[in-house]
């Protein structure tokens, strides 16, 4: 066998149980959204106008209705391509070095091996191509479900389902398995390790979100919230633009002692219903931030590399830990 | 059994304990400072509003939005408590000693296999029930202080599955049914897995037969003089809503209603159509406690079922 191989089934043999739920999982989820895709796809040639949201014709109000059912129902299955990434990530990036440890069998192993580094390569680069190999066909199942729930979307300039489909769901899952290698080294027990590695993702997943949300407001606009159109655009939050021109959110409004308890319907805010009628007493305008949804494919970019720089030190500071700590 | 019969239960999965002992001691913490800000900020909120007849410039910092923001994250931990507390504690004790190949010897040393799992068991029972049960009541002051509705007195239904004694119940059953799993699948994550799965299952099975039990003896609950947070105090539980005949006293969903007369089942007062009062189908929140007693009882026999079968393993196979 060449060394390709017994490279493959050695590392297949450590992680067996694991690749295979991992493998099923991912084989279950992906045949749910392909089926959902179908049936969506079904149901929108029939009445392909009914799905339009630019224009109303009182028969869709029925035929429209199976088309939403079904699609709020698939929901569900894109909320767990969400989460398979960090779970996967998790399940195969865990046990690679704390089940050894744990096991005793760490010591021997590194032994054996050239050095710590190349077995710790050889066992993560078996772990990292499963897992892109699963969450690649997760992308792609997840990606063809968004386009039949959402027909008349230009899915490659629009933030709908941002997370949930497409190239993030692998660099998410490829940030967990760091996580989950760096911290069953430290920890050198599997399911403490991966107990604390959902905590970590979790954090790290909202800092990151948070952090994103801030790097990206100096791309958004300003709109109308009344005008309702997004066109696609990543909403960032509600603000009020102050006659100063200043734009502040609700916080913000809170904390200075203002409180909004009125609008008119050109979206000028005030303090009470009184107030209405009178221009001098507006408080501001009710606006909303929003990314341009032509800039997904940039802002997917941008967290890309963000999160993929992450995982890069993350498996910098797991090999560290490897090369240093003790075997048990 | 001994004191070190005891320590020993621990020090096999310290760093768990001390992790979810931390966990739970943080998550009762931040719910009791949660249900403490809530209660001051909507008593100064409540005081502001009488006075002034409005609530302009009633607005406290931290707002009551922040409280019932807080209040649900607190409620989510408090829900997961129970299945990250019993997975995780629960499939290790049998499957880390059979795959670390340590299972023979801690059964030969024992006077008998039954005996070593209930000195393993009995410890983690009381670590589980006693974190579960200070999270639950945590999450109960929460749930009794919320910014945007009146349960101090009596919560009923609110937050049924994330709060009170529930918690501790649900964290026995999982934690013994994933003693019985560890004891089957002797590998710590394969076994977390498959447990997890189990459980989820089990759980989405007895919210809906929970839920076809409730229905089944739902009955009209008269809608109250509307209030500042809504028709009804005391926290029912809701199913439905229905139209009740004021002559026949004969009740009809509002969907069977609608499809027989059509429009008029939605008069553009928004009351109801004349000659009906409109009611809701569901259980009132003063049966909350006979609920959960149901809901403990089955999740109970789950419990003493997942116990007897991990012995019965335990007993029966290969180390």
């Amino acid at each position: 066998m060449s060394r390709i191989g017994s490279w493959l089934v050695l590392s297949f043999r450590l992680n067996r149980w694991e690749v295979l739920a991992s493998a099923a999982g991912v084989a279950l989820m992906a045949a749910g959204m392909l089926w959902f895709t179908w049936q969506l796809r079904t149901l929108a040639a029939t009445e392909p106008m009914c799905l339009d949201p630019s224009t109303y014709f009182a028969a869709c109000e029925q035929s429209a209705q199976p088309f939403y059912e079904l699609s709020s129902r698939a929901e569900l299955l894109s909320y767990l391509g969400w989460a398979a990434a960090f779970g996967l990530g998790l399940v195969l990036g865990v046990p690679l070095v704390s089940r050894e440890i744990e096991q005793r069998t760490a010591g021997m192993a590194w032994a054996l091996s050239r050095s710590r580094t190349s077995w710790l390569l050889q066992r993560v680069a078996f772990a990292a191509l499963v897992l892109v190999s699963l969450l690649l066909a997760l992308a792609i199942a997840s990606e063809a479900l968004a386009a039949a729930q959402l027909p008349t979307h230009h899915l490659d300039h629009d933030f709908s389902w941002y997370g949930r489909r497409g190239a993030l769901i692998v660099v998410r899952g490829l940030a967990a398995l760091a996580v989950g290698v760096l911290l069953g080294a430290l920890l050198g027990r599997v399911l403490p390790a991966l107990l604390v590695g959902v905590f970590a993702s979790a954090l790290m997943f909202t800092a990151v979100s948070l952090g994103m949300d801030r790097w990206v407001e100096a791309d958004a606009i300003v709109i109308d919230p009344a005008s309702g159109d997004r066109e696609g655009g990543r909403y960032l939050g509600q603000r009020v633009e102050l006659p100063s021109g200043e734009l502040i959110d609700y916080g913000e409004l809170s904390r200075r002692g203002l409180s909004v308890e009125a609008n008119d319907e050109q979206g000028r805010l005030f303090a009470t219903p009184a107030d209405i009628g009178h221009p001098e007493r507006i408080i501001g305008w009710d606006r909303g931030l929003v990314v341009p949804g032509r800039l997904y494919p940039q802002i997917v970019l941008r967290e890309s590399a963000l999160v993929g720089g992450m995982a890069s030190l993350l498996a910098l500071a797991a090999t560290f830990v490897v090369s240093r700590r003790r075997p048990g | 059994m001994s004191l070190g019969a005891w320590r020993l239960a621990f020090r096999r999965q310290r760093l768990e304990l001390l992790i979810f002992i931390a966990a739970a001691v943080l998550v009762t913490a931040a719910s009791l400072l949660i249900a403490w800000g809530a209660s001051e900020a909507r008593s100064s909120f409540d005081a502001c509003y009488q006075a002034q007849g409005t609530d302009a410039g009633c607005a406290a910092s931290p707002s009551l939005n922040d409280f019932s923001t807080w209040g649900g994250f607190a409620r989510i931990g408090a829900f997961l408590t129970p299945f990250a507390l019993g997975l995780v504690l629960g499939v290790p004790v049998v499957a880390r000693e059979i795959e670390g190949r340590t299972a023979g010897i801690a059964w030969t040393l024992s006077r008998s296999r039954s005996r070593w799992l209930i000195q393993r068991v009995l410890p983690l029972v009381v670590v589980v029930v006693v974190l579960a049960a200070a999270v639950g009541i945590g999450s109960e002051f929460v749930t009794r202080t919320n910014p945007f509705a009146e349960l101090a007195a009596n919560p009923g239904f609110s937050d049924y599955t994330a709060r009170g004694w529930m918690l501790p119940v649900r964290a026995l059953a999982v934690l013994l049914l994933a003693i019985a799993v560890g004891a089957m699948v002797p590998r710590q994550l394969p076994a977390l897995l498959l447990a997890g799965a189990i459980t989820l299952a089990l759980f989405v099975g007895l919210s809906i037969g929970m839920d076809t039990w409730m229905t089944a003896e739902a009955r009209p609950i008269p809608f109250e003089e509307e209030s500042r947070f809504g028709p009804f105090g005391g926290g029912p539980r809701i199913f439905d809503v229905a139209y009740r005949d004021d002559a026949t006293g004969k009740v009809i969903t509002m969907n069977d209603f609608y499809n027989r007369y059509g429009d008029v089942a939605f008069p553009d007062d928004g009351q109801a159509p004349e000659g009906f009062t409109q009611v809701a189908i569901g259980i009132p929140g003063e049966e909350y406690t006979t609920w959960v007693l149901r809901e403990s009882a089955i999740l109970g026999v789950l419990a003493v079922v997942s116990g007897g079968l991990a012995m019965l393993v335990v007993a029966r196979r290969r180390p």
